[in-house]
Order: C-alpha cells, then structure tokens, then sequence
C-alpha cells in the first residue's frame, strides 16, 4: 500500500449542468403519470437538456471550465485523461482524444475512454487512481459524460421522465489535500446485460429487472466494504448513491438504516446524470460538508455496480 | 404451501399500504392502486422471501396476489420436490 504522501486524492470537482430544462411536470400527462408518483417515486421534476449541436467532448470542456474558473490548472501538469462515457462523440477516436485537443493538453497526456454507465465514476476513479499513484509527479483529469437526451425515445414512459444531460471533471493530484481512494467493491450480475440496453435506435429499460438488482447488490456491495475496513455506517459520514430515482434511494436508506441527511437525493432540477450523478454530488458535498469519510456507490447498465470508500487526507 | 397471508407480508415489506380485506385476489394490482414501483418491489420481496428468481417474461404474467401465490408455491414446491 502506498504512504499517504503517495496517494492520489480527488482535489477539485467542475462540473456542467446544460440550462435548458424540459419540465417533466409538463409531460407527465401525457404518459397518465400522476403528479405525486412523479415528485415522490421518480423524483424527477425537470430534466437538463444539452443543445443539439453539443457532442460529450463540448460538455467535459464546459465542465473544465466550470473547475478552471475556481482552481486554476497547469495544463502542462495533466498526465492522464481519461473520460467515462457510453455516449462518446464518435465510434473512432475515443472521446478523451477528442478532449485533449480541445483542452490543449500536452504530448505526454495519456488519454482513454471507460465504456461504463451508472457505476462509471466509481470505476474510473478507482482505474485513474491506480495509473496516477504509478505515474512520474503529475495530475489525473476523470472526466464524466453520458448525455442520455441522444438516446432516450422522449415518447418512451419507462425512461423519458428520468434522465438529464451533464458533465464532470474530477482532479486527481498526489501533491494536494482530498479525498483519497481507500477502497472498492465491483460486480456484475450474471445474464443480466439486457435490463438496460441500447438497441440500436434506442435505450431500452426494464425498470423491474434494475431495481430488483440495485436492491439485492448495493447494500451488500457496501457492507462489504465496511466490513473490510471495520467501519459501521455511523463511521461514514455520508453515502453518495447513484440517484436513479427517488424510490431506489429511499429504499436504499432503508435498507441501510440511514435519513436523507446521510444519503441524499438531489436530483429534482436536473434528472439521472447516469456517470456524472455522483460527482455532481460530490462537488456539492464537498462545498457544503467537508465530510471526513464518504462512501459512493454507483450501479445500472450492466447490471453492474461499483462502491468506493473515500477519505480526506492532508 | 404459500398462503394468502404470507404475500400480504410482503406487502408490508415493500412499504404498500393496503389491508387484505381491500385487496381482490384475483383482480390485477396495478387496478388496486399499485403503481409500477410497488409491483417491482414487491417482486424483489418475493425472489427475496422465497430465494429464486423471477424471468420478465414470468413478471409480465404476475399481475394479481392470486398470480403471486400460485407462483410462490410452484416454485417451492418444485424446490422441496428436488431435494427429496
């Protein structure tokens, strides 16, 4: 294990919520959707919608923006860029290329994509952390953008009240205070790839399959990793789950034992972000609490799920 | 055998506030005010309770708690069947 001088820790947050909005309280109607199922069960009231003409490489630039205008960056210092996305701007090259040209990043950048959905951010931060601790001095930039507007069916009920489009970069440095990546739990569930897929024309989701599998996974996935690291749920201070919808958090706290202070749900402006959904939460948590010990979890396409414990280090 | 009753609890597992005299057996749910959440609920209460797993094509065909007992003690009894 490394020295804690060694570790990679997530430094800053930027992220890039699209203004336009589409009011789910306005089409709900449409799809005999009442309006408590809508605010109390999906949770969702209005959703982000990118412009037409923006590809996932446009939303990461305006999510290193939003980071850049707070926390200035070297780009010289950026070692490695990886962007997590199912949605990239072309099938050739990978979106991060894409990026780093944008971005002007240099020669010595290493840059990939991670095809993942809802348990991206858990994934590539756990990938970027690993390659940063083995990199020469350097900083990681963990990009996140999945924008669902390009491939949900706006007429389809089970999907078409729930996502929204973002972006979101997270800063990995060994050289500065954050949040160190202590540990991981990952899987996938076996034979169950077809809950959530893109059928060519567009995504398709049985909305049963997933929540019977967030459901028996996500507090087992967590449980394991406080049981490895001999922590309770009182030792977190606050479980960032992947906001899929209202009804799978509040079950989640349920079966977890925990309120909406520990694990909340802040979604109602903005819908599911699938990869940016948790550090979209994360920035504002980390504004808002400074929390010493934070456990994420993401979970969805796949079915698979991944669980980070998080920690903030000098 | 899986009886009336023991669905009824997981009614009360999934947090779906009805009471069994309200409830016609053999009426779909989603008529008796269950919406598409409760229903997914209240499946993954009956894979949980029961220990095996339901197939979509098999959870389009549970509509009513009728369904739900039926189901339940097929699969149990096919359970029990193997291990003699």
């Amino acid at each position: 294990m490394n020295a804690p001088k060694d570790r990679a820790r997530i430094v800053a947050i930027g992220t890039h919520i699209p203004s336009r909005r589409i009011s789910n309280v306005e089409r709900a109607p449409a799809f005999k959707i009442d309006p408590t199922f809508l605010e109390n069960k999906i949770g969702v009231l209005e959703r982000s919608i990118k412009d037409e003409s923006e590809a996932a490489s446009d939303l990461c630039v305006k999510a290193f923006h939003d980071l850049t205008e707070k926390t200035p960056i070297d780009l010289g210092s950026i070692k490695l860029a990886c962007v997590v996305t199912q949605n990239p701007d072309r099938r050739v090259p990978h979106t991060a290329a894409i990026v780093h040209q944008k971005l002007g990043l240099e020669k010595s950048c290493a840059t990939f994509d991670i095809s993942q959905g809802c348990a991206g951010y858990t994934h590539g931060l756990a990938i970027t952390t690993a390659l940063l601790e083995t990199l020469a001095p350097g900083k990681a930039l963990l990009f996140t953008c999945d924008p669902y507007s390009t491939i949900v069916d706006p007429n389809d009920k089970g999907t078409a009240l729930i996502f929204g489009d973002a972006a979101s970069v997270s800063v990995l440095s060994k050289d500065e205070p954050g949040y160190a990546l202590i540990d991981s739990d990952f899987g996938t569930a076996p034979n169950s790839y077809e809950c959530l897929i893109h059928d060519g024309q567009r995504l398709n989701m049985d909305g049963r399959q997933v929540f019977s599998h967030a459901a028996r996974e996500v507090p087992q996935s967590i449980q394991r990793v406080l049981e490895r690291n001999g922590l309770s749920t009182r030792e977190v201070d606050r479980f960032l789950l992947h906001p899929g919808s209202k009804y799978i958090i509040d079950f989640l706290r349920g079966a977890l034992g925990l309120d909406a202070t520990k694990v909340p749900f802040e979604i109602e402006r903005y819908g599911n972000t699938v990869s940016s959904s948790i550090p979209i939460l994360l920035k504002e948590n980390l504004r808002r609490n400074r929390d010493a010990r934070v456990v994420l979890s993401g979970f969805g396409v796949g079915f698979s799920w991944g669980t980070n414990l998080i920690e903030l280090q000098p | 055998m899986i009886t009336r009753d023991d669905i009824l609890r997981l009614f009360i597992a999934a947090e779906i506030h009805v009471t069994g005299s309200e409830l016609d057996d053999h009426a779909p749910l989603a008529q008796q005010g269950l919406d598409s959440l409760d229903m997914a609920n209240l499946l993954f209460q009956l894979e949980q309770s029961y220990q095996f797993s339901i197939s979509p094509t098999e959870a389009s065909r549970l509509r009513t708690l009728q369904d739900m007992i039926d189901c339940a003690s097929a699969r149990t009894a096919g359970r029990a069947a193997n291990a003699r």
